[in-house]
């Protein structure tokens, strides 16, 4: 039998310069998932080199505020400077802001673009039945991912936090605000972690870019609620009471203040407070007709505590939609 | 008669999409020895895709066995190549980064001679898009990824669809090629029956959920006859497909016994006309020679 042949082998042209033996850098599966995803990772590169580039300009824009710390006004006025041009704490939100909602894109991402497409297209199948499983094809994807975003995240929050922690605590929203938690501690980091987790479960339930994409956001959300609403619980409050309750600092959360009254209702009454000695707070309480001040607060000093926790919390729940998105692959296909 | 050397073995397969009641394959059971150029056909919808879905680990059957290689798919994942109908490949990577993607995925076996005389013989340039190509040229590409893993089974869905008739007589010259220098068994599914005619040696037939017919192309045609005569009954033979022909009676038979004992006209009938007439006429029984017949244990594993 003759055997027609299909041609010879062209010359030169596809001896291409990247020919596997001759190539560098990353191999394999993770090659390929960084080739495949180029323009995100560009756009991810560009976006954080822009926000720390912005940050450091707000570093800059910090030492002018902080001229104005200690003055109650600006403007008019013997003794009083002109008003800063620059609406800092404005600008310092907006920045905790993009970088504490950064994972929702993340999420997004990962469910629709990392997973959904790949399945959506058969380009995932195509990497399954070259000799790689499919639970090797996620765990490449995860972690490539979750080391790109958190490379990213790291760098956003320890400059933010430079940007928080270099002036005086009046320039910029408190702690505990939704936004500068999330952006400028170790949960961002967690967080990075949840959204390419969820993006990846969603990603494989959807198993179509766009109904990814919605799920991945619309999942992601909740648990941003639920933080928000039981964050306050993740440590025990202290408990203030006298003079201290009546001072409390400016820094802290504050949880509930009020009057205990004399037949020892807790009440919601604050005329008691800021008082500047304890013969001015027993004169305000007979007045009031209240035994005593009270003020339950997270200090300032609970910031960390709180982030491990919530951390911790994050974590956990990342490797539980983790494994349950393993899982559902497993099931699917005959990995 | 020995059952080693199965390329594809499969029983009591069955599948089917959500909560529908409508199996696509049921109780399916065949044998594919190795060393074959498989055609694997059917209606629109038989199951053709599923089945090598199946086959290649990317579906996990709801009942039944499947081993190609003497493994599960996932175990033989190395040795088997398999072509999706919808030839995916990542549009955004040029011709030659997909081949790359084929050194990277199949770091043991990758043969990129073998890859780049399917993708570039009067093909697309290396530096080409995925995403800029023809359908046909996509379907080259795809293929060479199959030829340069320098696989021992071949599952190819739909291969020639989008393919030009000089394309197609090329690819059939390599197909055959590839399993005369290595022993590459192939499975290819197709609609059109003629397109494979020729090019293969085995033939599955699917259809209800089910191999109709499986066995060696010559086995199936010679237990075929088409018998023409006056009066409308065929004796003993059993009829597939039987309609008026002039003033007469033509059957396509299955001889039980002597065909020269009536008084009929007995002709051999062409793969076509065997494969149309059980197309059909669903209710024709099965065939499945012995080679096609999966060993008893794995059957009776299930």
């Amino acid at each position: 039998m003759t055997v027609p042949t299909i041609g010879s082998r062209r010359p030169e042209s596809a001896e291409a310069p990247d020919r596997s033996g001759a190539a560098r850098g990353p191999r394999g599966l993770l090659w390929l998932t960084l080739r495949t995803h180029r323009a995100a990772l560009w756009c991810w590169t560009i976006l954080v080199a822009a926000l720390v580039g912005w940050l450091m300009w707000l570093y800059g824009q910090g030492a002018e505020a902080d001229r104005f710390a200690g003055y109650e006004s600006c403007g008019t006025g013997p003794g009083v400077p002109e008003c800063p041009s620059f609406d800092y704490m404005g600008a310092f939100d907006i920045g905790a802001a993009v970088i504490a909602w950064t994972p929702f894109a993340v999420a997004a991402y990962a469910g629709g673009v990392l997973v959904a497409r790949d399945l959506e297209n058969g380009t995932a199948a195509l990497s399954w039945t070259q000799s790689v499983s499919p639970a090797r094809w996620l765990t490449v994807r995860l972690a490539a991912a979750s080391a790109v975003v958190l490379a990213g995240t790291l760098l956003l929050t320890t400059a933010i936090r430079w940007v928080w922690t270099s002036y005086d605590k009046s320039l910029v929203n408190p702690w505990y605000m939704s936004d500068v938690f999330h952006a400028t501690g170790v949960v961002s980091l967690a967080y990075t972690v949840l959204a390419v987790a969820v993006g990846a479960l969603a990603g494989l339930l959807a198993k179509r870019t766009l109904p990814a994409m919605g799920l991945a956001f619309g999942a992601f959300l909740p648990v941003y609620v639920a933080a928000d609403m039981y964050r306050a619980r993740l440590w025990p409050t202290t408990h203030l009471s006298g003079l201290k309750a009546s001072q409390v600092p400016d820094d802290a959360d504050q949880i509930s203040l009020g009057l205990i009254t004399d037949d020892g209702r807790r009440i919601n009454e604050l005329d008691c407070f800021d008082s500047e000695t304890s013969a001015r707070l027993e004169r305000c309480l007979d007045h009031e007709g209240g035994r005593d001040v009270f003020a339950q607060i997270h200090p300032a000093s609970h910031y960390w505590p709180i982030q491990f926790v919530e951390t911790g919390i994050v974590l956990a729940l990342a490797a539980v939609v983790i494994w349950a998105a393993f899982r559902l692959l497993r099931q699917r296909t005959a990995s | 008669m020995t059952y080693e050397g199965a390329a594809l073995e499969a029983a009591g397969l069955d599948m089917k999409y959500g909560r529908s009641s409508n199996h696509v394959l049921r109780d399916c059971s065949f044998r594919l020895p190795t060393g074959r150029i498989c055609a694997l056909v059917g209606a629109n919808g038989a199951g053709k895709s599923t089945l090598l879905a199946l086959a290649s680990g990317l579906l996990r059957p709801a009942e039944g066995t499947i081993r190609m290689l003497g493994g599960t798919p996932a175990e033989v994942r190395e040795r088997f190549a398999y072509v999706a109908q919808s030839k995916p490949l990542f549009p955004q990577l040029t011709v030659a980064e997909t081949l790359r993607l084929g050194a990277e995925l199949n770091p043991r076996r990758w043969d990129q001679a073998a890859a780049e005389r399917i993708a570039y013989n009067d093909g697309p340039e290396p530096g080409a898009r995925i995403r800029k190509l023809s359908g046909g040229q996509r379907t080259r590409v795809a293929l060479a990824l199959a030829f340069g893993k320098r696989a021992e089974l071949l599952l190819l869905d739909e291969p020639m669809a989008d393919l030009d008739p000089l394309a197609r007589q090329r690819l059939t010259g390599a197909l055959m090629a590839e399993t005369v220098e290595h022993g590459t068994t192939i499975v290819m599914s197709s609609h059109v029956i003629a397109e494979l005619e020729g090019a293969c040696d085995y033939l599955f037939l699917l259809g209800s959920g089910r191999m109709r017919l499986a066995g060696e192309c010559d086995e199936i045609l010679a237990a075929h006859r088409r018998l023409t005569g006056m009066q409308g009954e065929f004796g003993q033979h059993t009829v597939i497909e039987e309609r008026g022909a002039g003033r007469g009676r033509t059957a396509l038979v299955r001889p039980n016994g002597d065909t020269d004992a009536g008084s009929w006209d007995v002709e051999e009938p062409s793969l076509e006309e065997v494969l149309l007439a059980h197309l059909r006429n669903p209710d024709a029984p099965d065939l499945r020679t012995r080679s096609a017949t999966p060993a008893p244990r794995l059957e009776a594993a299930v």
